[in-house]
């Protein structure tokens, strides 16, 4: 048989390599390869140093950074995504990374989208959405725990992950429990654990109600991480917690685009798919915040969101106009422009985060009634509308399931996820600023065309790959 | 993407709605299968092109005006899971139905919304299998358009020996347009309406890359239709900086509120742009909608930005609006009995469930306002008489064929 292949592991491994490898995982930690990997790291990391850092407090208010180099380090990290050089060209005087370079500031909660995977609900419909999003095949061995969030990882990218968590009933049937909901980013629990063990052990216990193990954390073998660099903590904790997630010093180094470990994959500790991070957010606010705009009768109209992602504003290949097709996107960006268009400079409220915005749990009943209020649980963050976590469903030590709760006028029993994110919104809070006179030139520059014909977002190239997910998962699962 | 939208429904650039609405609630009553249900539905389709000729069945040889009369065909949830019909597998995922009255009458027409029935409601006639809409430059000519479908369902009935009917009227409403674009609270209704070049991506049913059970319904669209009554005694009780709180504009100019505050009011800045002039009269296209963040909290509750918090921000929920209003006489107390036609077209009605579920939207409440602290009375300004959704199909080819016709053959 093949060596195990760290360096894509679902991708490039069969089944059989990764449950011997699991099997192995001690021998794996003390292999060449694994030395290799964490001692490969003469890159001092991609991060630039920017020329100013904001001063955001930690996402949702919380008290995981207990020092003021915590709390410079997480403003360190989003201002290098800000100064990046593919960013540069989308700055203007419309966006202010400081939330207190906004004059007249107002902090607002209207930047909002429902959480639901839209890809493959315009690609296909909601009923096969709904299959495809909570698609987790059965507990088991614990290298299956991959396999169990496939379903997140092609299609939880809206700024919202869950995880269906599945217990047996009296009868030895597997059912849906309850279900994790997170919006927590990525980057920042990546801070913590390349600067702060303790801190990021503090927030993991946190989130899991348990006392988290170092191995879990940074891999087998690891048992003291402040015996290790930064950036060696970096490289393990990505591999086998948050994944590489497209950072390319990082899957140059070896680390997998998704976590090998089982945590995450289980407790859904924060977001990692590809999209949902810190660096997407960022770019798609800073997409919009421009007056887009074209010339009717001779006055400037605001650009609509197809206009707004149909042309190249910014020497892309091609324009942007499947993000029109999203939730997040045009929610983040339009709301952006619509500000701009007034003139008006918006940024991040403080604290930058992603963040439960409503939730209509009236559309749940549980024998006939509305859910129990210890049913819902809402974590990590100060109060309403600063959570970033969400457990829906009843406990372990209740006999009850979760497709014991209906949602919905036609009463459906709630199987997984979907159903419960088409009544969560979630986005950012935005600082907005007064309004100022909007020059010819600046809305000359980006000035919008009307579109000859509306596009067809079941067109779209992402519908080719959830069409082959949608054909895989038929078949795992026997359906026709 | 094709336009392949029914006739009376008026979205495209220039359009202006014929200012005359009827709809038709059409049931299966009889023991019907596919083939019957299909062939009266013809047999009544044939009639209405007839009639939108000018021809009236009972007149032979004469011609009405049929006063550019529209008809427009749709499909509830119900026709779909009627038995012995055979179209469960038809039913397009989107589709769904609200909530039905209790059974003592009233009742949310859905879960976690703020729109209740009228407490004499026990049944809503609205979640019928099939509807007609027609519109038409007269009063006159909506009606006639109800009276010959009923004629036309009974003349099917003799001319098919049937034992009884196949389909049958259950319920019918009328409507008009008000040529001063206010509602029947005295404020500018449809002021916030989408932009033309919008309309049709947020109407129209997407074509999928590959074909269902439901690629019939392809390039049609999604009807939600509310018979909302008003309480217009409860709304005069009230003073009019009350109800420009509650509805975010102001109620002489319809220009949107900037702020409000110790019972005063303060329009958007540079609006209406002459004394005396309102959000209608073609100079303050600039300023109509409201400005977002609106300026304080008590205007976040007003219906217009709960109505419209995509606006410019979260663009799924947009939808296109065409309400008719309705004045039915008076009620036995000797009050006003009318309301409003709220009738909307989007491609999937999620739109209209998540802004009647969702807090922050219209989750909770009646109209507006914060959902702790409602003005006396306006808790239940509007009550509701019938709702649905139907499923439009596309416009077909041949005029005189039965949109959506194909459900009907296997």
């Amino acid at each position: 048989m093949a060596p195990f292949d760290l360096t894509d592991p679902f991708e490039t491994n069969t089944p059989t390599q990764l449950a011997m490898a699991f099997r192995n995982r001690d021998a794996i930690s003390n292999s060449p390869a694994i030395s290799q990997l964490v001692k490969a790291t003469k890159d001092p990391g991609a991060m630039l140093q920017p020329s100013f850092a904001p001063t955001y407090q930690a996402p949702g208010h919380l008290e995981d950074l207990d020092s003021d180099e915590l709390r410079s380090a997480w403003n360190h990290v989003i201002a290098s995504h800000y100064e990046q050089e593919d960013f540069k060209r989308f700055h203007s005087r419309f966006f202010s990374l400081d939330f207190k370079q906004i004059p007249g500031g107002t902090d607002v909660d209207s930047v909002r989208w429902t959480a639901d995977p839209a890809e493959p609900n315009f690609c296909f419909d909601a009923t096969t959405a709904r299959k495809l999003s909570d698609w987790s095949l059965d507990a088991g061995h614990p290298v299956h725990s991959a396999m169990s969030v496939r379903g997140r990882r092609e299609t939880h990218n809206e700024y919202c992950e869950y995880k269906v968590v599945y217990r047996e009933d009296s009868n030895k049937m597997l059912r849906p429990k309850r279900v994790i909901f997170t919006t927590e980013l990525r980057e920042y629990w990546m801070m913590l654990a390349a600067l702060s063990p303790s801190r990021l052990k503090h927030a993991a216990d946190q989130v899991t109600g348990r006392s988290v193990k170092w191995s879990e954390l940074y891999g087998p073998g690891v048992a003291d991480p402040n015996q290790l660099t930064e950036e060696e903590r970096e490289v393990l904790f990505t591999t086998w917690v948050s994944g590489a997630a497209g950072r390319p010093e990082l899957l140059k180094k070896g680390v997998p685009a998704h976590p090998i470990g089982v945590l995450n994959n289980e407790e859904a500790l924060f977001m990692t798919h590809g999209i949902n991070g810190l660096d997407d957010l960022l770019y798609i606010v800073l997409y919009g915040a421009h007056p887009f705009a074209r010339k009717k009768d001779g006055v400037w109209i605001p650009a609509t969101k197809d206009e707004i992602f149909s042309k190249s504003h910014f020497g892309e290949e091609s324009p942007p106009i499947q993000l029109a097709c999203r939730h997040a996107d045009p929610g983040a960006a339009t709301g952006a422009a619509a500000q701009a268009f007034e003139g008006k400079t918006v940024g991040f409220a403080d604290p930058l985060g992603m963040y439960f915005q409503s939730f209509a749990d009236q559309d749940f009943l549980f024998n006939g009634q509305g859910v129990p209020a210890e049913w819902i649980q809402f974590s990590r963050g100060s109060g309403k509308k600063f959570y970033q976590r969400l457990i829906f469903g009843p406990p372990d030590d209740s006999p009850h399931f979760l497709d014991d709760i209906t949602v919905g006028d036609d009463n459906q029993p709630v199987t997984g996820g979907f159903q419960i994110a088409q009544r969560i919104e979630v986005g950012p809070w935005v600082r907005v600023g007064e309004a100022s006179r909007v020059t010819e030139e600046e809305f000359k520059r980006y000035e919008v065309a009307p579109l000859d014909a509306p596009y067809s977002c079941a067109l779209a190239g992402v519908c080719r790959r959830l069409r082959r997910l949608r054909d895989e998962q038929k078949e795992i699962t026997g359906e026709d | 993407m094709a336009d392949r939208i029914q006739e009376g429904i008026h979205f495209r650039s220039g359009e202006t709605p014929l200012p005359h609405f009827s709809i038709a609630f059409l049931d299966v009553v009889g023991a019907g299968n596919r083939d019957k249900v299909r062939s009266c539905l013809e047999f009544v389709w044939a009639r209405i092109q007839e009639l939108k000729l000018g021809v009236v069945a009972d007149l032979p040889g004469q011609q009405v005006d049929p006063q550019s009369l529209t008809a427009a065909l749709g499909f509830g949830e119900r026709l779909f899971k009627l038995p012995g019909l055979g179209l469960e597998g038809r039913k397009p995922d989107a589709l769904k139905s609200f909530l039905p009255p209790l059974e003592v009458g009233g009742g949310p027409i859905s879960r976690a919304a703020g729109l209740h029935y009228e407490t004499c409601v026990a049944a809503n006639p609205g979640s019928s299998a099939i509807s007609i809409l027609f519109t038409a430059n007269s009063a006159l000519a909506v009606r006639r358009a109800l009276v010959e479908t009923w004629k036309a369902l009974a003349d099917h009935r003799q001319a098919t020996t049937e034992d009884e009917a196949i389909l049958a009227m259950i319920a019918s409403y009328t409507g008009f347009g008000r040529e001063d674009r206010r509602s029947w609270i005295d404020f500018f209704d449809g002021t916030s309406n989408m932009r033309s070049d919008e309309r049709l991506k947020a109407i129209q049913i997407e074509k999928k890359g590959e074909l269902s059970a439901a690629s019939w319904a392809e390039e049609g669209t999604y009807l939600c239709f509310m018979r909302l009554a008003v309480d217009l005694r409860a709304w005069r009780s009230h003073p009019r900086s009350t109800q420009e709180i509650m509805v975010g504009r102001d109620k002489l100019s319809g220009c949107p509120l900037v702020a409000a505050a110790d019972g005063h009011s303060i329009p958007r800045s540079g609006c209406p742009f002459t004394s005396g002039g309102n959000v209608e009269d073609g100079q303050n296209e600039a300023s109509r909608e409201a400005p977002r963040p609106p300026g304080n909290v008590s205007l976040k509750f007003s219906h217009i930005h709960r109505a419209n918090l995509g606006r410019g921000a979260t663009p799924v929920r947009l939808i296109f609006r065409q309400g008719y209003e309705f004045y039915d006489g008076t009620d036995s107390q000797g009050n006003p009995d009318l309301g409003l036609n709220f009738v909307s077209f989007q491609e999937s009605p999620e739109r209209v469930i998540g802004m009647l579920k969702l807090p922050d939207w219209l989750g909770g409440v009646n109209f507006g306002g914060d959902p702790d602290n409602q003005p006396p009375g306006l808790d239940a300004l509007i009550r509701v008489r019938a709702a649905s959704y139907q499923v439009l199909p596309p416009r077909p080819e041949h005029s005189s064929d039965l949109p959506g016709m194909e459900i009907f053959h296997p």
